[in-house]
């Protein structure tokens, strides 16, 4: 009996702390980290980067077996929060890589218009983990904004004609 | 009396006319039986190819073997911060490559004056962000061999660089209204800026026109950067490898021996003019079949490559007509390309896509060159190997053919057609590649005892590998290492 409490037991601080260092859903703004060596990223952090296109570039090297998660700031609850993509079949996919032989990881994000502020926190599965921040400004070109107003127009003028059908 | 005259003139002369037009006609269309005869033995002889040249040629289904023939087969089109492929057969690489190979022309004549700067090569990153055009010969090509492609024998870029590789066209530099070719020249370490007045309309045109592909887009291993190793990378990217940022669509293709029958045989051996009741047939213990000729010989083996070969000096299939051997004048390098071009065709019909892959000058013989094809499915190479992949063995030029002076000598050729079958949509987790990369030469390098070091990829990219073995054709991912010429292999992974 006293085994069986034993085990169910182990078994319970083992699924604890296997979730205690899962990268949670919410990660608080405050959050620095632990660690500073888990991984070296290649985008500017600690400094305003502004872009003219909607696709962004996320990545770095690190050691194998570290997992990087990337978060979202979330200006209406002030946290960061897991980010997911929609995929072409719908599904929802996280933005999560497992850092291979290789040494690498990169993904590409799409922008919203204005600011973006990205934080990205790699874990080697023991307690350490590592926190950096990019923030990342989306402006749209003149060029881009014309062609988004032409693009409008025409379906505007689409929308009038499929009337007169 | 006058009138007699005048009436015997005009029928002898209606007489005349009607003989040696008839004799034309019998002489260019070989209008004799297929047996051994007395004509076979005129058809080379030198006045019954000199009556023909008085009349203007008539193109025998000839396919004009224009500039998107020798231009790359896939060309890159720079928005700054990404940038788009366009493969041939695509609308788009059509029109690009209409116009900035009208654009190279121009420089390559040099008929307007060419200002030349020489800039350090680190500028060439800065280039590649340029609105430009990027396109680059997978084998550079010796200059003097590309001016000879675009028709022009001692191009003036031959005293500026040997060898041209990688060009970036920039259509509008912002500070003159000519345009810019950025040329990398690798063994001066230098980039050339060649500028030139043009009119660039249609250019600035068509790169305005086209935004970025959403499905399409690339980035330089350096604008990411994956070319900077560290204390934790394992895998670097050579700076100009372009990283696919989207999934890919390609196609899973049926690679088709083309010889069925015997019927598929004769067209073969009318390709190369032979008269099939004439040969000399041999049939060896593997199937292949051997044809022989007093001159020439020619194998079909069962796997579908064909090897013929001119056995006397002097001797072979002529293909540039209107050049005698003795003559004094040599063919071009476009003339024979051109014929080279047209006859494959002959043998694999116009469906089958193929591209130039290099093109060898004998600087020692006058006219004689020896050019390599690939095949192409949807725009992607088909890399084939004779025998067995996975040993040692490099991948062999699909098509070989050597010609002196017009006249074909040597002609290898793997018959070929790609058939596609089923779309398939490439996940491109580059992380996951790279990782398979780092294991794939660690297991290969542990084989021969070697440590592993930090891997550096020279070029990544999407083919297909024809082995020889019959059935489907997946894409595969392609790759070379540094201090390795080897093209590895990885398979996709689909979405």
């Amino acid at each position: 009996m006293k085994r069986f409490i034993a085990l169910i037991l182990a078994m319970f601080i083992m699924s604890v702390a296997g979730t205690a260092f899962a990268a949670p859903e919410i990660m608080s703004v405050n959050d620095m980290g632990n660690a500073t060596d888990l991984i070296i990223l290649n985008n500017n952090t600690g400094e305003e980067i502004t872009v003219f296109e909607k696709n962004y570039v996320i990545s770095g090297s690190g050691q194998e077996g570290v997992t990087v998660t990337l978060y979202l700031y979330n200006s209406t609850d002030n946290v960061y929060k897991k980010l997911y993509i929609v995929t072409k079949d719908g599904e929802k996919k996280l933005m999560e890589w497992k850092i291979g032989p290789s040494g690498l990881f990169l993904g590409e994000v799409q922008l919203a218009e204005g600011n973006n502020w990205f934080a990205l926190r790699a874990e080697d599965g023991a307690s350490n983990y590592q926190v950096e921040k990019i923030n990342v400004t989306f402006k749209k070109g003149f060029i881009a904004f014309i062609k988004d107003l032409s693009i409008g127009f025409s379906e505007i003028k689409d929308f009038m004609n499929s009337f007169k059908k | 009396m006058n009138k007699e005259k005048t009436k015997t003139l005009l029928l002898l002369s209606l007489i005349i006319s009607s003989i040696i037009l008839t004799f034309y006609i019998w002489a260019n269309e070989e209008l004799w039986s297929d047996d051994y005869n007395f004509f076979v033995k005129w058809k080379n002889f030198s006045i019954s190819q000199w009556v023909p040249s008085w009349f203007p040629q008539q193109p025998r289904n000839s396919l004009q073997v224009d500039y998107h023939f020798y231009f790359p087969q896939k060309i890159i089109v720079n928005y700054g911060d990404s940038r788009t492929i366009y493969v041939k057969g695509e609308t788009e690489y059509e029109k690009f490559s209409k116009e900035v190979s009208r654009a190279l022309e121009a420089l390559i004549r040099g008929e307007q004056e060419v200002r030349y700067q020489s800039l350090p090569l680190e500028e060439w990153q800065n280039v590649l962000k340029k609105k430009s055009f990027y396109f680059d010969y997978d084998v550079a090509y010796a200059t003097k061999i590309l001016g000879e492609l675009y028709g022009v024998r001692d191009t003036h870029l031959s005293g500026y660089i040997k060898n041209i590789g990688e060009v970036v066209l920039v259509p509008e530099d912002g500070v003159s209204n000519d345009i810019v070719f950025y040329i990398k020249n690798d063994d001066e370490g230098i980039v050339g800026k060649y500028s030139l007045r043009y009119d660039r309309e249609n250019l600035v045109q068509l790169i305005d026109r086209f935004r970025p592909a959403d499905n399409r887009r690339y980035r330089f291993s350096f604008e990411i950067p994956l070319d900077k190793p560290n204390k934790y990378t394992r895998v670097t990217v050579d700076s100009n490898v372009l990283i696919p940022m989207q999934s890919q669509k390609m196609y899973v293709v049926r690679s088709i021996n083309p010889i069925q029958s015997e019927y598929d045989i004769r067209n073969i051996l009318e390709s190369f003019g032979y008269s099939h009741n004439t040969l000399r047939k041999y049939t060896s213990m593997d199937n292949t079949i051997e044809y022989a000729e007093n001159d020439s010989n020619l194998k079909i083996h069962p796997d579908g490559w064909i090897e013929y070969d001119a056995v006397k000096e002097g001797k072979g299939l002529r293909l540039v007509p209107g050049h005698s051997s003795g003559s004094g004048g040599t063919v071009s390098l476009r003339d024979s390309m051109e014929a080279a071009v047209e006859f494959i065709h002959g043998i694999i019909g116009s469906e089958q896509d193929f591209y130039i892959s290099s093109v060898n000058a004998d600087p020692n013989k006058l006219g004689s060159y020896r050019f390599n094809f690939n095949y192409l499915s949807g725009g992607y190479p088909v890399e084939v190997y004779r025998g067995q992949q996975g040993s040692d063995e490099s991948p062999v030029d699909a098509i070989q053919v050597d010609m002196v002076n017009g006249i074909l000598k040597r002609y290898r050729h793997y018959l070929r057609i790609y058939d596609t079958v089923d779309s398939v949509d490439i996940d491109v987790s580059m992380t996951y590649i790279f990782d398979s990369i780092y294991n794939h030469t660690a297991e290969r390098q542990q084989d021969n005892t070697k440590s592993i070091n930090t891997i550096k990829v020279m070029d990544l990219y999407l083919n297909y590998v024809d082995d020889g073995n019959k059935g489907l054709l997946y894409p595969k991912w392609a790759y070379k290492v540094e201090d390795s010429e080897k093209v590895y292999h990885l398979p996709v992974i689909e979405n």
